[in-house]
């Protein structure tokens, strides 16, 4: 258990390495969730109000395609260049590949999360300060939930003919109760609700969380397995 | 050749499902008293109900079967999966068309996005993920597991929907089959005898289409190995 961590601790240092010499994947994923978040304001030319009930959904649709970008970017680089067929005759657990992954993709995520919350904050009019634990913890859950299905899922995807199409259709229908979990608790938080309020959520999102991540470890190795 | 002509002939099953097809629909449509609030437009629940449960249960099927093949590595499990997918399919798709038309005349709307739709929409987008990856990923030597691994995350996912689309929101009319207290209490006798028929027809009918499609694709396998043995001894005589 302790070398598997450490492994992953190894994948994931490369990966981060790889992207703070190319910034592709941070700097393409944040671009896309500003245009994603400013084109759904011209979908809904609403007031503000209105503009404030669907703020959660559009935050989440911007996330859930900045990560499935993220995701499909962390195997196709290296399948193309071949360094994924080297990744797999290392000596280490392939679970560990899986795990170092997927802790890159909940890095980048997290970042690009970090850098569009307040421009939504400035855009939507919307207050964020109290209940910035809150969140904390639900976007933690979610984003972890997401991406293990997420990262899964890319390393299926890459290898088919259909690779940037396969993706979204296998990822989002399986994934559809954690984005409605992460939609739904984001808007309570944004109501001013309390964990009371969204206790079932929350039960939900952690469930999932470990379940999918689990299934995904031990799925993975069947995954890249020749 | 005579054995591959027996394996294509209708089935004394096949024949069963047929009469039992016949029987339902007697019972569902002539037999069963006319709904008081509904009218006749409540006969289609008949059908609607049974095959939600077949399209649940056959996803349950390719989950199981799924994991099976990544234990096994046999082939006959994939294809259990596969046509448990594929006829499965046919039947999410019968309660995606038949819930719309009841809807409209009960609810005064084609779709609404309550709880049980949304539910079965997901898992009708979960069964179009499965076989466009069947489809698009024929040419790679890994998709069978790639499919398994699909199904057992599909069916895996099967409650957390459940539940998610639950508490989103509700409008369905409350199960009448599943009530507190006991099967079909919800329902006049001769309603639940109707229902009870057509699902136990549906279930049939559902065994004996995948025994069908599940003897196609054999046959295509035998029919590929064919094609490999003759190529195999006249290089060039058999197209691709």
């Amino acid at each position: 258990m302790r070398s598997m961590l450490a492994q992953s601790w190894q994948i994931y240092r490369k990966d981060m390495l790889v992207e703070y010499r190319t910034r592709e994947r941070v700097v393409t994923m944040f671009v896309f969730s500003l245009i994603v978040v400013i084109i759904f304001n011209f979908a809904f030319n609403a007031g503000a109000d209105v503009l404030q009930r669907v703020a959660p959904g559009m935050i989440w649709v911007a996330f859930a395609f900045a990560g499935m970008l993220s995701a499909s970017r962390s195997f196709s680089p290296e399948i193309d260049r071949g360094t994924f067929d080297g990744l797999l005759l290392a000596p280490i657990d392939r679970g560990s590949i899986f795990l170092g992954k997927l802790l890159g993709n909940v890095t980048l995520i997290g970042l690009v999360q970090l850098a569009v919350l307040p421009l939504f904050v400035l855009f939507f009019n919307m207050t964020i300060l109290p209940y910035l634990s809150k969140l904390l913890v639900i976007f933690f859950l979610g984003t972890v939930g997401f991406s293990s299905v997420a990262t899964l899922f890319a390393a299926v995807a890459v290898n088919t003919r259909m690779r940037d199409v396969m993706l979204p259709v296998l990822l989002l229908p399986v994934a559809s109760p954690v984005l409605i979990a992460l939609v739904e608790t984001t808007r309570t938080t944004f109501e001013g609700g309390d964990w009371q309020d969204m206790t079932n959520w929350i039960r939900l999102l952690s469930v999932f969380t470990v379940v999918f991540l689990v299934a995904s470890v031990m799925l993975f190795e069947y995954i890249v397995e020749e | 050749m005579a054995g591959l002509a027996t394996r294509l002939r209708i089935t004394p099953f096949g024949l069963i499902c047929l009469v039992g097809l016949v029987a339902s629909l007697y019972l569902s449509l002539i037999w069963a008293p006319r709904e008081r609030v509904m009218g006749d437009v409540q006969r289609i629940m008949y059908f609607h109900v049974a095959s939600a449960w077949i399209a649940e249960f056959a996803f349950v099927l390719v989950g199981v079967s799924s994991v099976i093949y990544l234990w096994l590595r046999e082939r006959r499990w994939d294809i259990v999966a596969y046509s448990a997918a594929e006829v499965g399919f046919v039947f999410c798709c019968f309660v995606m068309i038949t819930g719309p038309i009841w809807g409209k005349p009960v609810w005064g709307t084609w779709w609404t996005w309550d709880p049980r739709l949304t539910f079965s929409m997901i898992l009708w987008l979960i069964y179009v993920a499965y076989l466009m990856l069947r489809v698009y990923g024929d040419d790679l030597p890994q998709v069978k597991t790639f499919l398994a691994v699909l199904g057992i995350l599909g069916t895996i996912d099967i409650p957390f929907i459940h539940f998610a689309t639950m508490w989103w929101r509700g409008l369905h009319p409350d199960s009448l089959v599943m009530t507190e207290e006991g099967l079909g209490a919800g329902m006049e006798v001769d309603m639940r005898i109707a229902l009870a028929v057509s699902a136990v027809v549906f279930t049939l009918l559902f065994f004996y289409l995948m025994q069908r499609r599940m003897a196609l694709e054999r046959l295509r396998d035998e029919a590929e190995d064919l094609r490999e043995r003759v190529e195999h001894r006249h290089p060039g005589s058999v197209g691709v």
